[in-house]
Parts: structure tokens; C-alpha cells; sequence
């Protein structure tokens, strides 16, 4: 006995057991992700489909109500793999390529290759370059990165990449060392695995360059985790049969035995691999920790700055016990202390939510939580723009600070004004 | 370079060649066409045909029109446009060009 799927094919209606079924969709996908990639025309699919409804419809009988395994092979047979195609239509296809990235050349958002929200993949993608290089440059250029990345953010749209269609740096962790960064690096640059370690130890003896590479790559780089992404880290197609090869090499263990010089080479580094992990366990449960106390910290300090302000707001102060602060209350604009009230408020619910997340690995609503930012900070933003309003206020009733009055001339909100 | 090799390289500068040849003779649906193809063993596997198809019509030189069929869903009818049928007259001039070149050549040989 066997679990069937019905599916709809090109107007028709089939039973296709499950494994066969699996291997279907797995073949239909790749075909279809290939054509839109060539032609960028649905009507191939559908007419593909149709022809294979045909192929079916002829292996059905009134005995055989259903379509098995060795039907959907034959199927795939008649109809040709990926590389039937790419046989015939290869040269054809740079020029057609080349045509649809100049229609297609948009800056989109990357969302199937993304560490944030897919900013520097989508660039890269732009620029036909690695993602890792705009996101080094992006990590560097510190003070104008955040800015850009969240104009980028909010103004271009995301779109899936085919993974496929561009080989993407991976960590390999299951065959690395320690990270699996120059594992990851052989496979991208096809060299050797060894000569990168090479490299990157003899690196640490010149001022750490190789370290700070390493650390730098650690970060920028999704570790390869899907079959897919295995497969395109190891140069492979994914299609049907290289998924099918894949799979056997990797029950095979195709990796070479190591010879002796490589084995003493990386002995300190296997026996180092363990340690730094330890290391970076505890580096990760202390961050949260410290994120957590300081986090905790900031709540509580905007919880009794909050209280204050409260107080300030809707309950008048006593003229007699506090004079100057009586004043000074008066003089503060209403619109100023409620800017500052609902400020604050957001600023508590933004940072549970951020330690609620951090420490428990919850996942908060993403949309949620980006329109939480949107509005504080806009209210931030507000509140910067009354500022000097509301020392001008404060100057007229002569109740300034004098270390905001004493360089009344100089001071940028002067110059802002003037 | 192998034989088969060789083959492909054929097969695939005919493959437009043929396909327009086909539709030019009379309106046919994708299946015919696979058909024909697969009887005169320039298609090895059927998938090949469709994106030559959208091809050809992207290039103006094919049309289609649904038409209703007696058995099984509405089917696609394929017919060549005069824009294809001028793109085909040269197509013909030019094998027939190398064909004789071919055959001259050949003919030396022996």
C-alpha cells in the first residue's frame, strides 16, 4: 500500500504515488526554475506540462488508475533533464542571459541570500560581485553604512535570487576546523583546502591580518546548511541528477585521506578547535548576559524617568518646596514632555521585545517590531526638532542653564537657527 | 571531439531549421511537432522543443491558436507567420548552400 497525491497537470487530473511524486516535483521545479531563467515565459511551463500530462495520460489504463515511480522516470526520460537543455540551448543562452539582466538590471533586496535584510546581497548582486566584499566595505564604512542600509531598507524591493545562479561563499562547518572558513574559501576558489590554511596561519605571524580575515568572513558568512546551498557550495547544479550524485558521494565520504605532513600541520588546530568554540560559547552567554543586565538597566532607569515625567505632566508641583523646578515645568511646552513620554515608552517595549528576543530566541513579529523602530524614530526626530524651540522657551524666561547659555553664540542650535 | 558531439552541434543548428520546416507545411500542435521531430531523430528528448517554440514566437515568426479537441484539454495549433516564412526561404537558401558544399566536398574526397 501507498500514499497517493492528486495533482493537477496541464488540465488534467492524476494519482501520483508519493515517492514518485517527490521526484516529480523535484524535476518540475528545476525545469521550471530553468526556463524562467531562459526565457522568462510561464507559457513554456505550462505547454512543458501539458506534454507531460499527454506522457501520462498514456501510461494510464483502466487497470492502472495511478502514476508510480518508474512512470514519472520515464516521463523525465522522454522529456530530457537539465542537461539535455543546456546541451542545445547553452550558447544561445549568455546572449539571452545577457538580455535579461540588462531589462532585469534593478537594485532589488536579496531575500533568499540575507544576514539583515538583504541589502549588500542585492548590491552585490547589482554589481555581479560576492556578497562578502559589500558586506566587508559595508561593516567598515561605519558612520554612513547604517543610514544607507535602512534608505536601502525601505526603498528597494525585495526579490528571490535563484540561488543557483551564483556561487555564494559558505562556511562548510561539517568539514572544517574551526569554522569551516577556508573549507568554505576552498570551495569557492576551487584551491586547495590546505594552501588556505597555510595561508592564513603563516598570516597570523604578520600582525594578525589573517585573523582578523577570518573572524571578519566568520561573521559575513551563512554556513551551509540546506542541500542546496551544499551543493552550490561544492560547484554543483541542482537538478535531478546531481542531487540524486550528491547525496551517493555523500554517503561515500569522497574526502581524501590527509597525509601525513597536512595531519601534524593542523594537529594544534584540531586540538585548538574545541577550546575556541568553549570560548566563543562562553563569549555568546556572557554578551547575552551583559546585553541583559544593561538592557534591564536602561528599562528600569526609563521606567523611573518615565514615573518623573508623569508627575511633571499631571501633577502640579508645589510652588513653595521647589521653586525653580516649578518653573522650569511650566516653561517645558506640553507637546515637548509628551514627545518625550511616548519616546520613552516605545523605547521600553522596543528593548523587551529586543532582550526578550536575544535571550530566549524568540521571534518577535518582524513587521511589528519595524514599525515599533519606525515611530520611535520618528519621535526621536521630533523630539531633536523642538529642542531648540524649547531652549529658546526656557532662554526667554531666563531659566537656562548656564551650561547650555554660557556659549549661548556659539552653540550649534543657534547656528541652526540663524 | 566525438561523434556524438559532433551530433549535438547538428542537431542543434537544424533544431529551428526543422521546427520551421514542420509548421510551415501545416498548422500542427506541440505534440505533432515532437512527433516528427522524434521520428527523424533530430530530438533526442521532447523538453527541448518548448523554449525553441517560445522562441520563435518572440521572434514573430510562429502564431498559435487555441483550438478545442475532441479528446483531452484544448490544444495549442502552431502556424508559421510571413515573417517566418521569409526567415525560412533563407534558411533553406543557406542549406541548401552547405548541403551542396558538403556533398562537393565529399565527392572530392573520394
Amino acid at each position: 500500500m501507498k500514499k497517493t497525491f492528486t495533482i493537477s497537470l496541464g488540465y488534467s487530473i492524476f494519482n501520483v504515488e508519493e515517492d514518485a511524486y517527490k521526484i516529480l516535483k523535484t524535476y518540475l521545479d528545476s525545469i521550471k526554475n530553468y526556463f524562467q531563467k531562459m526565457e522568462n515565459d510561464s507559457e513554456i511551463i505550462s505547454d512543458f506540462e501539458l506534454r507531460i500530462a499527454e506522457n501520462f495520460s498514456s501510461k494510464l489504463s483502466l487497470g492502472k488508475q495511478y502514476i508510480n515511480l518508474s512512470d514519472v522516470k520515464e516521463v523525465i526520460q522522454i522529456m530530457g533533464s537539465l542537461d539535455d537543455f543546456k546541451e542545445i540551448y547553452d550558447d544561445l543562452d549568455d546572449e539571452s542571459f545577457k538580455e535579461n539582466e540588462n531589462s532585469k538590471g534593478k537594485l532589488y533586496r536579496d531575500s533568499s541570500n540575507r544576514i539583515i535584510a538583504g541589502v549588500c546581497s542585492g548590491m552585490a548582486e547589482y554589481f555581479k560581485i560576492d556578497p562578502i566584499i559589500v558586506r566587508v566595505i559595508f561593516f567598515i564604512a561605519v558612520p554612513l553604512n547604517l543610514l544607507v542600509y535602512i534608505i536601502l531598507w525601505i526603498g528597494v524591493p525585495s526579490k528571490d535570487f535563484d540561488p543557483d545562479l551564483r556561487k555564494i561563499l559558505y562556511r562548510d562547518k561539517e568539514n572544517g576546523i574551526i569554522g569551516g572558513v577556508a573549507k568554505g574559501l576552498s570551495n569557492y576558489l576551487k584551491i586547495d583546502v590546505n594552501i588556505i590554511r597555510v595561508v592564513f596561519v603563516v598570516s597570523l605571524f604578520f600582525g594578525g591580518a589573517g585573523l582578523l580575515f577570518y573572524l571578519l568572513l566568520w561573521f559575513f558568512t551563512k554556513e551551509a546548511k540546506t542541500i542546496g546551498e551544499k551543493m552550490n557550495m561544492s560547484g554543483f547544479n541542482v537538478n535531478l541528477s546531481n542531487i540524486e550524485d550528491f547525496i551517493k558521494k555523500k554517503t561515500k565520504n569522497l574526502n581524501s585521506p590527509e597525509n601525513t605532513l597536512t595531519k601534524i600541520f593542523l594537529f594544534p588546530f584540531r586540538i585548538i578547535a574545541p577550546i575556541i568554540n568553549a570560548f566563543l560559547k562562553i563569549g555568546v552567554f556572557v554578551f547575552k548576559g551583559v546585553f541583559f543586565i544593561v538592557s534591564s538597566t536602561f528599562i528600569v532607569f526609563y521606567f523611573i524617568l518615565l514615573l518623573v515625567f508623569s508627575r511633571i505632566l499631571f501633577e502640579n508641583v508645589n510652588r513653595e518646596q521647589d521653586s525653580d523646578f516649578y518653573e522650569l515645568l511650566n516653561a517645558v511646552p506640553d507637546y515637548f514632555a509628551i514627545f518625550s513620554i511616548i519616546f520613552l515608552i516605545l523605547t521600553i517595549i522596543i528593548s523587551l521585545i529586543i532582550s526578550f528576543y536575544v535571550l530566549f530566541q524568540r521571534k518577535s513579529n518582524f513587521y511589528f517590531f519595524m514599525f515599533l523602530i519606525f515611530i520611535w524614530i520618528t519621535f526621536f526626530i521630533l523630539i531633536i526638532a523642538s529642542i531648540p524651540n524649547v531652549i529658546f522657551i526656557l532662554q526667554d524666561l531666563d531659566l537656562l542653564p548656564f551650561w547650555i547659555s554660557g556659549f549661548e553664540n556659539n552653540s550649534f542650535y543657534y547656528r541652526w537657527i540663524f | 571531439m566525438s561523434t556524438e558531439n559532433f551530433k549535438i552541434q547538428i542537431r542543434k543548428g537544424l533544431l529551428e531549421f526543422c521546427v520551421l520546416q514542420i509548421i510551415s507545411i501545416k498548422e500542427v500542435y506541440a505534440s505533432e511537432i515532437i512527433e516528427e521531430l522524434k521520428n527523424s531523430k533530430i530530438i533526442v528528448v521532447e523538453g527541448t522543443v518548448y523554449p525553441l517554440l517560445s522562441r520563435l514566437k518572440k521572434s514573430n515568426y510562429i502564431q498559435h491558436v487555441w483550438k478545442e479537441s475532441t479528446q483531452g484539454p484544448p490544444r495549442k495549433y502552431y502556424s508559421i507567420t510571413n515573417h517566418g516564412l521569409e526567415h525560412l526561404k533563407e534558411l533553406v537558401v543557406s542549406w541548401s548552400d552547405i548541403n551542396s558544399s558538403v556533398k562537393k566536398l565529399l565527392k572530392t574526397k573520394k
